[in-house]
């Protein structure tokens, strides 16, 4: 068990670093030069020279990969070529909206995804099961940002329950701010537990075709019991993996909906930064959400080891 | 052929080829008849593939109606009406003409990253699938490009490579590519453990003609479910980039950056973003189920299942 959580560990250390030259190497793969395309049409050379040294790229790209590495293990990301400010401020500023977004978004979807999940394969081919698995259709294939739309159109432009964008703090007005993201997290909760009740399902049905569970049944078990004395037990292995999924879909929906509902979180900065081709930040960006998301995955892998004794072998 | 029916019957060859595709479209229709995704879903294809070919045809104007681009100032941001059924946008461009033609940029975008991504992914899985070497050079690139949540990497490769309609798709082909890979490696990793392999194998098959004639064919049904996903991941995808106003250039339109226009315009013209969105959400639910039934009908260990 010790080797498998440390081999696992290990493992991720030639991912991060591959994560490392890829984001390092976004800046040398633009077509021409970063700083010419940085600096916008109307700048002079000048401008062009100082975007140059300030990125550091009229050096040796050795060089600066080992500058541009060194200073990352540090955590000195850099700073922003439009505001002046330094990564880690503006992070830090817009921390707290994402935070609040992808932990309610995220409870939520695991809170429906999982019991609607197990209840439609419990049930297969029933009109509950159909109704549910439409459900998790629609809510991966109707696009959040449109599906977000909506929601502004129908609860904050016509009946004006919720505010049309923007977020209040926590610590500045609690109602305010179950208020200003209720409907964010909504799409959120509905495209994560789409995910998650057609994974659950899957895994459950697959369970309960199993031998042991005809066995279960022949002894003569109820139906409560086999499900969840077997089946969920069973069947919780492969739902975890879930949560590494859900967490790629909620960085993925977080960007989405910042955006819709004009909230300034992360998943706003990140697309701002690359409208305007920040690539400072969006390199900083990248390598957090990157890093975030393969922690989470070793997260998940080693929850493994609590719920599968076959691992630990 | 060469072989008439006077020669030695051979149990191992396949029927000819006529009969094969009779076989195969008889089949195929029982199987679209049975299975209602299938059914439903390839309709709404069907009728999108049609609305972007009538574009793409001098018929164009006749189903359109208008110009997608062309501008009347004096008819900024009206409801729809029976000129406009859409309403117009910002510019007095005519909605629906709009969207429709925007079909043709989405299926486009679908089409082209499921076509690179299958070959891609399909060619690279197969041989690291029978090539330790290159498994453990290629898959461990694949690992690290799999790190990156999929909107993220393909928001950092916008900002990298800029946003033309052919490098979005390539962006996306390049996002999709690892899961495409890892897909086909597993089925083949399960596949050269066969009997049937082992069989060519002792029969004197070399291993280009094992991989390319035993192998490669038996990948067929799961690369066609997930080529059926990414082509609607894709659209989907391509809409977000529109909308989150990095993706197709303004003037190409598209179903994504139609409703990124529409945003701004929520209280006083929600019909630029909401008809658009309804065809899109349309065609990627399409997708989806598509892809669903496909694995019903594929996946031989669902077979009979109900």
């Amino acid at each position: 068990m010790t080797a498998y959580i440390f081999k696992r560990v290990l493992a991720v250390i030639p991912i991060l670093i591959f994560v490392g030259i890829a984001t390092f190497s976004l800046v040398h793969i633009a077509p021409g030069d970063a700083a010419n395309i940085m600096a916008g049409d109307y700048a002079g050379p000048d401008d062009v020279k100082l975007i140059r040294a300030e990125l550091g790229l009229d050096k040796p790209v050795t060089t600066q990969f080992v500058e541009w590495a060194s200073r990352t293990l540090r955590g000195d990301f850099g700073k922003s070529i439009y505001s002046g400010r330094t990564v880690a401020e503006l992070v830090s500023q817009r921390l707290e909206p994402t935070i609040s977004l992808t932990i309610v978004g995220g409870t939520l979807a695991v809170l429906l995804g999982i019991p609607l999940g197990v209840f439609a394969a419990w049930r297969a081919g029933s009109r509950w099961d159909r109704g549910i698995q439409i459900f998790a259709a629609l809510g991966i294939s109707v696009p959040g940002f449109w599906l977000g739309f909506i929601f502004i159109l129908a609860f904050a432009v016509y009946l004006r329950w919720f505010p049309v964008i923007g977020y209040v703090s926590v610590t500045e007005d609690f109602t305010g701010w179950i208020r200003s993201i209720t409907l964010p997290v909504s799409l959120l909760a509905i495209s994560g537990s789409s995910v998650i009740i057609r994974m659950t399902r899957g895994s459950i049905l697959e369970v309960l075709r199993e031998d042991f569970i005809r066995t279960a049944r022949a002894k003569g078990l109820a139906n409560r019991p086999v499900l969840f004395r077997h089946a969920l037990r069973a069947g919780a292995i492969p739902i975890i993996t879930v949560i590494g999924t859900l967490a790629g879909a909620l960085i993925t929906g977080v960007v989405v909906t910042e955006t819709v509902f004009t909230i300034p979180g992360l998943g706003r900065l990140i697309a701002e930064t690359v409208q305007n081709r920040d690539f400072p930040v969006v390199q900083s960006m990248l390598m957090l959400l990157a890093s975030f998301y393969v922690f989470i995955n070793l997260m998940v892998d080693l929850a493994y080891v609590f719920f599968d004794p076959r691992v630990r072998l | 052929m060469t072989t008439g029916s006077e020669t030695m019957v051979d149990i191992y060859q396949d029927p000819p080829l006529k009969t094969r595709v009779r076989k195969t479209f008889a089949t195929s229709w029982k199987t679209l008849k049975s299975n209602p995704n299938l059914m439903i879903g390839s309709i709404i294809l069907t009728v999108m593939v049609g609305i972007a070919i009538l574009t793409l045809l001098p018929t164009a104007s006749t189903v359109a109606r208008y110009d997608p681009t062309e501008l009347a100032v004096r008819e900024r941001i009206n409801g729809p009406s029976a000129d406009h059924w859409f309403g117009t946008d910002k510019l007095g461009r005519d909605v629906y003409s709009r969207t429709l033609h925007g079909a043709k940029t989405s299926l486009y975008v679908g089409i082209g990253v499921a076509i690179i991504v299958t070959i891609v992914g399909t060619s690279l899985g197969v041989i690291v699938g029978y090539n330790r070497v290159a498994d453990n050079i290629v898959m461990r690139v694949m690992d690290g490009m799999m790190s990156f949540p999929t909107l993220i990497l393909a928001l950092a490769l916008v900002a990298a490579l800029g946003s033309s309609l052919t490098n979005v798709i390539i962006i996306i082909a390049i996002v999709d590519t690892p899961s495409m890979t890892r897909v086909v490696r597993a089925v083949v990793l399960s596949l050269r453990e066969r009997t049937y392999v082992d069989a060519a194998r002792a029969s004197g098959a070399s291993t280009k003609r094992i991989l390319f004639l035993h192998i490669a064919p038996n990948t067929l049904a799961p690369v066609i479910i997930q080529a059926s996903i990414f082509f609607g991941g894709a659209i989907l995808t391509e809409a977000a980039l529109g909308f989150l106003g990095v993706g197709t250039p303004e003037f190409i339109p598209s179903w994504g950056n139609i409703i990124s226009s529409g945003r701004e315009f929520i209280r006083v013209g929600f019909w630029i973003a909401f008809f658009p969105g309804v065809f899109l959400a349309l065609t990627v639910f399409a997708a989806n189920i598509v892809g669903d039934g496909l694995r019903d009908v594929l996946d031989p260990r669902l077979r009979g299942e109900k």
